[in-house]
């Protein structure tokens, strides 16, 4: 019950088959297979990620929003080759990520970096920040040559004093700590950032400034990033393009402006309409959705439509047909549903 | 030489502008007079609350507003007298629900004001519910605990009634479930209905929607609207979140390295801050109706076992002159209902913006 | 591009390694610093045994065998005119040392197996552990009498035997400390970096695990005291002549010497007690210091 099978699926600004895009994501699953009983049979499966399939450019941002259990995570994970595919194939220029192994796997590696979400458990306690970022280095065996300067050349390029390397992470706050795992995600010079929820521990004032030095550092660098977040107000600062996650699969994705100015897919419109705004002035203007009943059990989902036991318009053919990602006008903005809503705003 | 903040004079009644625009003469609900809270440490004594004032009116809606290191939470958490000591110690201040000062009540008329007259609200469900008792069962038990008359059967259809306001679907089976059987926002109603059970004039919430996703937030925003008409309990939000705080706060403090900087209504607090903290932090939070952008005050929050000299955030003050380093503000009273602790308050009523997204580039 | 001074660690901010504050918490243990202070005392005297007692521990002397304390020696002689306090001092290389290896080998082999069984899961994880369960289910004294009476009686036999009976304990902790490290994601990071199931466990599961191993450690050095003490005093340690607390102890099978000639099995006797209860504060004091809890 894959939504993107045969689908046309939005491949951003060059369309698909388009063989320029850094990173291309084809049909990615992962199961997580149920065992029950004494004899530990296998029960079906936890679809946590189910065909999902987008690119990503040299230099650009494509962020992957959704709530919690959409599968965001696993995807991120996946690329990073933290957690092995269950199917699907992620295409690093070219080179099938999932098939690599050994020597050449450990050197893709070094182009495909991750920065976590929690500053805490993301540096360890008993290493000095030096050694932190300098592991990588290590573990590659290029810090015999220029190790030390690198590394201070990396804590420089992410905003920090150099002067304070040899202190503890504890010695920091939650901002300065992703700083660090910042640093060490840039050490092997990687070409493709997956971040994370970087952000998302942090305080509100705090945030600002590790994006805002994200995005310089995309500038001077070229980086190209995954940013995972279930925090719309931040992903619209950082984000070109918007893949929105549910249960596993991609509702929607497009440009930045497609998404917040006329989503499509009935939960983009819930989930911007859900977002608390800043402003007293608006309480009480703005049409709220309120999404009835909870996330199903991804052990379980709805047939058809993952969406259908949640959305307002849900007719028979929701719950017989999957809707594939489509994308309509041909401007790169597809959504899975039968009755997308075309042209409406949902932000005042 | 500086003065403790002596917060709002709660000797007279207070008089303040209502959102209607008159004016009500009353003795607030709760008053915190100067309060101070320490926690001693491997490291150092850490202090948390550093002489922290404020009132909460009938029926009223306060957000405490902070960051890491404010001190929000452990001047929620010291109401009801549940800061851990040790290696926490309350070394000052006063208390007072309706007049009775709480830290100087008897154990057991504590206990009967948790769950009675004030009930608390945790950010996770986990923290307030019995992972081995029936959901059904632990209500009751907090509906029998404060009404000594009520039977069996009566505290179960109380319970019944009570899930079926905050939303839960099929009561009477829920009743009968164990909390893992809820999902992650019906524990969250479930614990919001623990809470309204015995009517409490004072709701105290803490951090209610931070650890979930948007649209149960939403949700949960709902919830805490309801629960506050049902019981017409004046309630205090702790939280960061400047969206929620803007959709259900009638009056907001603000609060920064243990202490209260600002105080205002909810309008005037957003359309004009009269501290720089509090328009750093509006100018910080990405807006997910706007373009614009991103600004972040510099720096990190204060270190709160040596924490800055005079005012606590001259570090980070774009506007931090030599008198700010020296002495430290007290809360003043702006007229109009609005206090800051700020020696320039006055400046930032005509001021442009304080923060840019160059200077911020921290 | 860094702003002066706004990403400084807060001023005031200690700076503390993890190791200074363990030493820290630990030096606030009273019975854990007297403790450690006696283990050192002990432990020079056995280096400085000749030096002290001023004999030889294996020169006999028929004309003054099982003499009472006296100018000297200080601590009388035993069934052979040895000097027992020259004797003692000896002995107390060989229970040390025996004490000190097989916790080692214990330690060693424990690190070793529970490591690569956490990380590695599956059927390595699963033998290891059944491994560990035999290991631990058969009586001590009755496996080393066996060992003994295969290898034949000895230092080394001794030292094998302990550490084998006590590695399950050490195993099953590093396991568990494998296991909660391997999810934090630090280590997730060095994986990503591309680091090998050897880097994680050299670099981090070993110094995550230092810490409550050493705990362990020392109780296995108090145990493999009493234990050495245990299989001298029966015959199948070490071997006479060599001198060991255990066997010194063996003397006192008689009555008559029990109640007589307390000078020939009291200061052995003392000082496997002294040692052991001395090895086991420390451990109480390390396991305060490393507790993670009050980081």
């Amino acid at each position: 019950m894959s939504n993107a099978t045969e689908a046309t699926v939005a491949n951003g600004p060059n369309g698909p088959g388009d063989t320029s895009a850094l990173l291309r994501v084809e049909d990615l699953s992962k199961y997580f297979p149920i065992r029950r009983g004494l004899l530990r049979r296998h029960h079906g499966d936890i679809r946590a990620v189910d065909g999902v399939s987008f690119s990503l450019d040299a230099g650009e941002t494509l962020s992957i929003v959704g709530e919690s259990g959409c599968g965001k995570t696993t995807t991120g994970r996946m690329i990073v080759r933290l957690l092995d595919p269950t199917g699907g194939r992620i295409l690093y220029q070219g080179e099938d990520l999932a098939a690599a192994r050994g020597s050449r796997l450990r050197d893709l590696r070094a182009e495909i970096q991750i920065m976590f979400q929690d500053p805490y458990s993301s540096l360890s306690p008993r290493m000095t920040v030096h050694d932190i970022v300098a592991e990588p280095l290590r573990v590659h065996g290029r810090y015999r040559a220029g190790g030390p300067a690198r590394v201070r050349e990396l804590l420089d390029l992410v905003g920090l004093s150099a002067g304070y390397e040899n202190r503890y992470a504890h010695e920091f706050s939650g901002g300065q700590r992703q700083r660090v795992g910042l640093a060490r995600a840039l050490a092997l010079d990687p070409k493709l950032l997956v971040l994370d929820e970087p952000v998302s521990a942090l305080d509100v004032s705090i945030r600002a400034q590790v994006v805002n030095q994200m995005r310089r550092l995309q500038q001077t660098l070229g980086l190209a990033y995954v940013f995972i977040s279930h925090d719309l107000s931040i992903v619209r600062h950082i984000s070109h393009r918007i893949a929105v996650m549910y249960l596993g699969g991609i509702v929607e994705i497009g440009t930045r402006d497609q998404i917040f100015t006329a989503p499509q897919h009935p939960y983009t419109r819930a989930l911007l309409s859900a977002i608390p705004v800043p402003d007293p002035e608006l309480r009480g203007e703005r049409e709220r959705i309120t999404l009835t009943g909870d996330v199903p059990d991804p052990a379980d989902p709805p047939s058809g439509c993952r969406f259908r036991t949640r959305c307002w318009k849900a007719r028979e053919i929701c719950a017989t047909d999957p809707p594939a990602l489509a994308d309509h006008a041909g401007d790169g903005h597809a959504s899975a549903c039968h009755f997308p809503e075309n042209d409406v705003a949902v932000l005042p | 030489m500086t003065e403790r903040s002596e917060g709002i004079d709660d000797t007279a009644p207070v008089v303040t502008p209502s959102d209607e625009g008159g004016l009500t003469t009353e003795p607030p609900l709760l008053s915190i007079e100067n309060l101070v809270v320490d926690f001693a440490t491997d490291d150092g004594l850490v202090h948390a609350v550093d002489g922290v004032s404020l009132t909460v009116r009938a029926g009223e809606i306060v957000a405490v507003v902070g960051e890491s290191g404010s001190g929000k939470s452990v001047t929620a958490m010291s109401i009801l007298g549940l800061v851990r000591t040790p290696p926490g110690v309350v070394r000052e201040g006063r208390i007072l629900l309706r007049g009775e000062d709480l830290r100087a009540v008897s154990g057991e008329r504590l206990r009967e004001i948790r769950g009675g007259e004030v009930a608390m609200i945790f950010q996770d469900p986990m923290t307030a519910l019995n992972p081995v008792v029936t959901v059904g069962q632990q209500i009751a038990e907090a509906l029998r605990l404060h009404d000594g008359g009520l039977g069996k059967a009566g505290a179960r259809t109380r319970v019944i009634e009570l899930l079926g306001k905050v939303g839960v679907p099929d009561a009477e089976q829920r009743y009968r479930q164990y909390p893992h059987e809820f999902s992650g926002g019906m524990r969250q109603r479930a614990m919001i209905a623990m809470a309204i059970a015995n009517g409490p004039d004072l709701l105290i919430a803490d951090e209610p929607t931070t650890a979930l996703d948007v649209t149960i937030q939403a949700q949960v925003l709902d919830l805490l609207r309801t629960a506050q008409r049902e019981t017409e309990a004046a309630t205090i939000l702790i939280t960061h979140d400047l969206g929620v705080v803007a959709e259900l706060a009638d009056r907001v403090v603000v609060m920064y390295g243990g202490r209260v900087v600002e105080e205002a209504g909810v309008r005037p607090l957003f359309a004009s801050p009269r501290h720089p903290y509090t328009a750093g932090l509006l100018a910080s939070v990405p807006r997910a109706d706007l373009d614009g952008e991103l600004m972040s005050i510099p720096g990190s929050p204060p270190n709160m076992i040596e924490p800055p000299g005079g005012c606590a955030f001259h570090p980070r003050c774009p506007m931090a002159r030599d008198r700010c380093r020296t002495d430290r503000p007290e809360l003043r009273d702006l007229g109009d209902g609005r206090h800051s602790a700020c020696h320039f308050a006055d400046e930032l009523a005509e001021g442009p913006a304080l923060f840019s997204a160059e200077e911020a580039a921290g | 591009m860094s702003a002066t001074g706004l990403d400084t660690p807060a001023p005031g901010a200690v700076r503390r390694s993890p190791g200074r504050r363990a030493a820290r918490r630990f030096l606030r243990h009273r019975m854990a610093v007297v403790s450690a202070v006696v283990l050192v005392l002990i432990v020079l005297a056995a280096v400085f045994a000749r030096q002290i007692s001023g004999h030889d521990p294996d020169a006999t002397d028929l004309f003054a065998t099982r003499a009472g304390p006296s100018g000297d020696h200080w601590l009388g002689t035993d069934a052979t005119g040895r000097d027992v306090l020259a004797r003692l001092l000896f002995a107390g290389r060989v229970s040390l040392g025996v004490g000190v290896a097989a916790a080692l080998l214990a330690v060693v082999l424990g690190t070793v197996v529970g490591s690569l069984s956490g990380l590695l899961g599956g059927w390595v994880d699963q033998t290891a552990m059944r491994l560990a369960d035999v290991f631990m289910s058969f009586p001590s004294l009755v496996v080393m009498i066996v060992i003994a009476g295969v290898i034949g009686p000895s230092v080394t036999a001794m030292v094998i035997a302990i550490g084998l009976f006590q590695w399950p304990q050490c195993g099953r902790l590093v396991r568990g400390v494998t296991l909660a490290v391997r999810e934090q994601e630090y280590v997730q990071a060095a994986r990503a970096a591309g680091a090998g199931p050897l880097w994680l466990v050299r670099r981090h599961i070993v110094p995550a695990a230092l810490p409550p191993v050493s705990v362990v450690a020392t109780i296995a050095v108090a145990q493999a005291i009493g234990l050495e003490a245990t299989m001298s005093f029966l015959g199948i340690g070490v071997q006479p002549p060599a001198a060991s607390w255990g066997n010194m102890l063996t003397d006192a099978q008689s009555l008559t010497v029990i109640k007589a000639m307390p000078w020939l099995w009291l200061p052995p006797g003392l000082a496997v007690a002294v040692t052991v209860l001395a090895v086991n504060f420390i451990g109480d004091g390390l396991r305060d210091a490393v507790d993670p809890r009050r980081t």
